[in-house]
């Protein structure tokens, strides 16, 4: 078990990508805070944790907001009396952007006021709120591991994202090098793990848009084209080697976990 | 065991960085071909590994001689049929960690002996093991690659000669050429980018070590010293060469405490 008797939170952990993470860390003997705006999915996360013989804390709460994600991390003081662990994992998608058509699609133009405002109040502000809540828990511990999920968008660019997306998780990349030069000296790692596009219970592909993304990425997973596409539990694994010992020595770098669609 | 039943090369496994490697590889479950130039060194690796329960081939083996590395894979085959994992990890190593930094210059003093041999080993080798293992794995449909780079192949370095900068900013183009072109195989090629390491062979001076304090932002609580582990190195190569890494190609995983971020 890679992450025994651990204590961690995620953020975003109701679904999709956040919800592998949650029961991957589980699964690998961590105690975990899940995070989200709804309680029915969180609760949902948490009781399959539950079942796995681990504990857990469903905590409805709103990333963006200062004073909720304080009040968060407080509760999981109150209940495990450290923070081992946060992935700041939620994030708002790009709205219209998983039925574009590549063709005639226009991000800059078509990302109106309000999604330009809510993206980064969750994607980017939410990221820096948590990392400000359980750093000073984690200082006290001279220990700590924060993992921030950016994105293929945020090295590249995107394939089909939004100003809003790309910049905020351009933004949580920067944040992960700022937070490990800072924290380095309290034996705080701070890393990212981007991942590209994967469908998952909240994010669907129109074939074409299938076909464009299989054709930019060289891996083939048993050497099926139809493999071609990440998945929740390739960005999980990645977390669980970022949250682990296995990875000591490791700070400030952003792991593609992207088939080879983006090496820079 | 994150690598049950694999088959594994290590090269340059006979001692430091490779030694910890091929023994963390073992421990989990792989069995592992040690090559290494030094016969002596290969064999005391080797037996390490049978004693930990598992395979183990010694095979004296010079990385930078092409027909060399041919013959030491082919018998890899011929014992185990099949090669999962690949670690390029043999290089030669500038003896120049306790250069007087305000006389030293790189590149006047380097010779060109001293470039073609490092160039040599630290280059051409990769491609060699490389072009060797990854037939027997197109055939088999999967393998990981893993070639041991260095910050200084992102950075330049400091301490370092233009022949071991060079050698190691090549093999990280390379592994992300061989990572597009094997992927349809569904190969994963990476890089593991060490920092300074404390192992046996590494004699650093104060004047580094100084100047490594000042630019590694990490300090481990529990480890008397801001330098990486050898088993720092080896356990990032466990993951990639791992089933969590599955999905991770092209990429470079700086194991550096932070001083090469990215």
């Amino acid at each position: 078990m890679l992450v025994k008797d651990k204590v961690a939170i995620v953020t975003g952990g109701g679904r999709g990508l956040g919800k592998a993470i949650a029961l991957t860390l589980a699964q690998e003997g961590a105690n975990v805070a899940v995070f989200g705006r709804t309680l029915a999915t969180i609760e949902r996360t948490a009781s399959e944790i539950k079942s796995m013989g681990r504990e857990a804390l469903a905590i409805k709460m709103d990333v963006s907001k200062s004073d909720e994600v304080n009040e968060s991390v407080r509760q999981v003081l109150a209940q495990w009396g450290r923070i081992d662990i946060l992935v700041n994992n939620a994030a708002v998608l790009p709205r219209n952007a998983s039925k574009a058509d590549p063709a005639t699609f226009n991000p800059i133009l078509d990302t109106p006021d309000d999604e330009w405002d809510e993206q980064i109040a969750t994607d980017l502000t939410g990221v820096f709120y948590c990392m400000r809540a359980v750093i000073r828990p984690m200082m006290a511990q001279k220990s700590g591991r924060i993992i921030n999920i950016g994105s293929l968008a945020g090295v590249q660019g995107g394939h089909f994202s939004t100003p809003s997306y790309t910049a905020a998780k351009a933004g949580v990349i920067g944040l992960a090098k700022l937070g490990a030069r800072w924290l380095g000296k309290y034996g705080i790692n701070v890393n990212a793990v981007n991942p590209g596009p994967i469908p998952t219970e909240g994010v669907t592909f129109t074939p074409t848009q299938w076909e464009t993304l299989t054709k930019m990425i060289p891996f083939r997973r048993g050497g099926l084209a139809t493999e071609a596409l990440g998945r929740p539990q390739d960005i999980a694994n990645a977390v669980l080697y970022l949250a682990s010992d296995l990875s000591a020595y490791v700070t400030g770098i952003s792991l593609n976990v992207l088939g080879g669609q983006w090496m820079g | 065991m994150l690598v049950k039943d694999k088959v594994a090369i290590v090269t340059g496994g006979g001692r430091g960085l490779g030694k910890a490697i091929a023994l963390t590889l073992a421990r989990e479950g792989a069995d592992v071909a040690v090559f290494d130039i030094s016969q002596a060194t290969v064999t005391e690796t080797a037996k390490e590994i049978t004693k930990l329960g598992r395979k183990a081939l010694a095979v004296r083996t010079d990385v930078s001689k092409s027909a060399d590395v041919e013959k030491s894979v082919q018998k890899v085959l011929d014992a185990w049929g099949r090669i999962d994992i690949l670690v390029n990890n043999a290089a030669l190593v500038p003896k120049t960690l306790n250069a007087n930094l305000d006389t030293w210059n790189p590149f006047l003093e380097m010779s060109d002996e001293e470039w073609a041999k490092q160039i040599g080993v630290n280059l051409s080798g990769v491609f060699y093991g490389m072009r060797a293992a990854s037939r027997p794995m197109i055939a088999q449909g999967s393998g990981r690659i893993i070639t041991i780079g260095s910050i200084v192949g992102i950075n330049g370095g400091l301490f370092v000669t233009p022949s071991y900068s060079a050698a190691k900013a090549g093999l990280i183009g390379m592994t992300k050429l061989a990572a597009r072109w094997l992927g349809k195989y569904g190969i994963s090629v990476n890089v593991v980018n060490p920092g300074p390491v404390e192992t046996e062979g590494a004699v650093y001076g104060q004047d580094q070590l100084d100047a490594y304090a000042r630019v590694i932002p990490l300090k481990r609580q529990n480890v008397g010293t801001v330098l990486g582990l050898p088993q720092d190195m080896a356990n990032a190569v466990l993951f990639l060469a791992s089933d969590l890494s599955s999905y991770i190609t092209g990429a470079c995983i700086n194991v550096s405490g932070g001083q090469v971020m990215g």
